[in-house]
C-alpha cells in the first residue's frame, strides 16, 4: 500500500470521516511505519480533545438539579446573578428611554450651569470650525451612541393651519424618536412609533390644541440606527405655537 | 441539531438575535425574557468550576458571574445570531472563569481536595493529575479555537463540537459540503500543529 493511500485515509481521519474498515486499514499502514504511526497519533490526540470538549458541553446541558439548587454556593451565585441582572436591566432601560426626568430641585441650578456651558462650547465649536457638526458615518455606532446631533428644524413655528413639524434628515439615521416636552422637561406628547422613519410629524387638531395651552415647549428628537437604537439626541429645541 | 448548550426554551440564533435587538430597543417583555435566558450563566459557571476542577471559592464564582454580566452589556450589540444565545454566553463564562482563576493564581495548582470530596464534585472521579492534564488540553483547544478565522472556527464548532452533518452545515450557509470539509481540515490542522507545539515546547501562542 502506498503513501498516497495512507495520506488519503489520514485526511479522512483528520475530519473524522473514516468508516470502521478504513480505520482498520489506516491502523495497519501506521503500524508498518513509525513516522506514519506518529502522524496518526497526532490526529487521534486532536479528536480526543474534541471529544472531551463535547463531553464537557454535554455535561453542562441538563437542567439544574435539586441538589445543586440546595447548595449554599449555588444560592449565592443566583443572588449575585440577580443583582447583576438588575444592573443589566437598568442599563438597557437607561440606554433607550428618552431623558424625561427633570433634575432634582436642589441640583437644577447645577444642571442649568452645565447646560449653559455646553451651549457655549457648541457655539464656539460651530463658529471656530465653520461647519455644522454631523454624525460621522465612519465612526462606529456604539461610539456615537448618546452623542449630540445638530438638528435643523424646518418649521419651528406651528399654527392651527400648519401643524406639521419638519426637520432635515440626519446622516446615518434610519429613523427618529420624537417627543414634545414642557418647560420642566416632562414629555407631554410623543410621536407614534409607526411613523418612526418620517422626518415630519403632523399634529392632529386635538394635539395642537392641547399643546397650545402650554407656556413653553421644546422638541426633542433622537436619531435611531437600523436596529432602532439611539445614536444621538438633538437636545431640546424651542417650539412655538401660534 | 440544536446546540448542546441550549435548553428547551432557547430559540435559534436568528430568533435570539431578534430577542436581543428588541431588548436593546427597550421592549420590556423582550428584556425580561433575555434576563431569564441569561440565568444559564449561574449553571455554566457553577458546573464549569466543578467539571474542570478549578476549585474557585464561592466569592470567586460570584465575581465571575458579575464579570460575565458586565462583559455582556457592551457586547450585546455585537451578538450576530450565528449561535444560540446560550452558546454565545458560554464563551463569556469560560473566559471570565479562566481569567478569575488566573487572577487568583490557582490555575497552576494541582487539585488537592480529598478523593471523597472530588468524587462528590465530579461524579466520575478522575485522578487529580488526569483532571489537570485534561483541563490544560481543553484550555489549549479553546485558546486555539479563538485564534482561528471565524468561518473555520464556526465549521469546527458546528461539526466537531455540536455534531451537525457537513451537508446540513453547508446547506444552511449556501455552500458546498466540500467547502465546509476544507474549512474543518484547515482549522484542525492548525489546531493539531499548535497542540503538538505546546506539548513539545510549552509554547503559549
Amino acid at each position: 500500500m502506498s503513501d498516497v493511500t495512507f495520506l488519503r485515509l489520514l485526511q479522512a481521519r483528520a475530519i473524522d470521516e473514516l468508516t470502521p474498515g478504513e480505520r482498520e486499514q489506516l491502523d495497519l499502514l501506521a503500524a508498518a511505519d513509525p513516522r506514519r504511526g506518529a502522524a496518526l497519533a497526532e490526529w487521534d490526540v486532536v479528536h480526543e480533545v474534541l471529544a472531551d470538549e463535547r463531553a464537557l458541553r454535554q455535561s453542562l446541558q441538563p437542567p439544574v438539579e435539586p441538589i445543586e439548587e440546595a447548595a449554599q454556593g449555588f444560592v449565592r451565585l443566583q443572588a449575585a446573578a440577580a443583582r447583576a441582572g438588575e444592573r443589566l436591566r437598568s442599563q438597557m432601560v437607561a440606554a433607550t428611554l428618552p431623558r424625561v426626568v427633570a433634575a432634582a430641585p436642589a441640583r437644577r441650578s447645577w444642571w442649568l450651569a452645565a447646560a449653559a456651558l455646553l451651549v457655549a462650547l457648541s457655539c464656539w465649536w460651530l463658529v471656530g470650525r465653520g461647519a455644522a457638526p454631523a454624525l460621522d458615518p465612519n465612526v462606529p455606532q456604539d461610539r456615537r451612541a448618546g452623542g449630540n446631533l445638530q438638528l435643523v428644524l424646518l418649521e419651528p413655528v406651528l399654527t392651527a393651519s400648519a401643524r406639521t413639524i419638519r426637520w432635515a434628515p440626519v446622516a446615518g439615521a434610519h429613523g427618529y424618536g420624537v417627543v414634545v416636552v414642557d418647560a420642566d422637561g416632562n414629555v407631554v406628547l410623543s410621536r407614534d412609533v409607526t411613523l418612526q422613519k418620517s422626518t415630519a410629524w403632523e399634529l392632529t387638531p386635538e394635539q395642537f390644541a392641547s399643546l397650545r395651552a402650554q407656556v413653553r415647549l421644546a422638541l426633542r428628537v433622537s436619531a435611531l440606527d437600523g436596529a432602532g437604537i439611539a445614536i444621538g439626541s438633538s437636545g431640546d429645541l424651542a417650539l412655538s405655537l401660534r | 441539531m440544536p446546540s448542546v448548550l441550549t435548553h428547551d426554551s432557547a430559540g435559534s440564533g436568528p430568533a435570539d438575535l431578534l430577542l436581543v435587538q428588541a431588548a436593546l430597543r427597550g421592549d420590556v417583555a423582550a428584556g425580561a425574557t433575555l434576563l431569564d435566558r441569561l440565568g444559564c450563566i449561574v449553571k455554566f459557571v457553577w458546573r464549569l468550576n466543578q467539571r474542570l476542577g478549578y476549585q474557585l471559592p464561592a466569592e470567586g464564582q460570584e465575581d465571575v458571574v458579575q464579570a460575565v454580566y458586565a462583559a455582556l452589556w457592551p457586547r450585546l450589540r455585537d451578538f450576530t445570531g450565528h449561535n444560540a444565545l446560550e452558546t454565545w454566553v458560554f464563551g463569556f463564562c469560560r473566559n471570565c472563569l479562566r481569567s478569575e482563576v488566573r487572577r487568583r493564581s490557582l490555575h497552576a495548582r494541582t487539585p488537592s481536595l480529598p478523593a471523597d470530596q472530588l468524587d462528590q464534585l465530579h461524579p466520575e472521579f478522575e485522578p487529580p493529575e488526569d483532571l489537570l492534564a485534561r483541563r490544560e488540553r481543553l484550555e489549549a483547544l479553546q485558546h486555539e479555537l479563538e485564534q482561528l478565522p471565524a468561518e473555520e472556527a464556526e465549521a469546527v464548532r458546528l461539526r466537531h463540537l455540536e455534531g451537525q452533518a457537513f451537508e446540513d452545515i453547508a446547506r444552511a450557509r449556501g455552500v458546498a459540503a466540500s467547502t465546509i470539509k476544507d474549512r474543518c481540515y484547515r482549522a484542525l490542522t492548525r489546531i493539531k500543529d499548535r497542540l503538538c507545539r505546546r506539548h513539545v515546547g510549552g509554547e503559549e501562542s
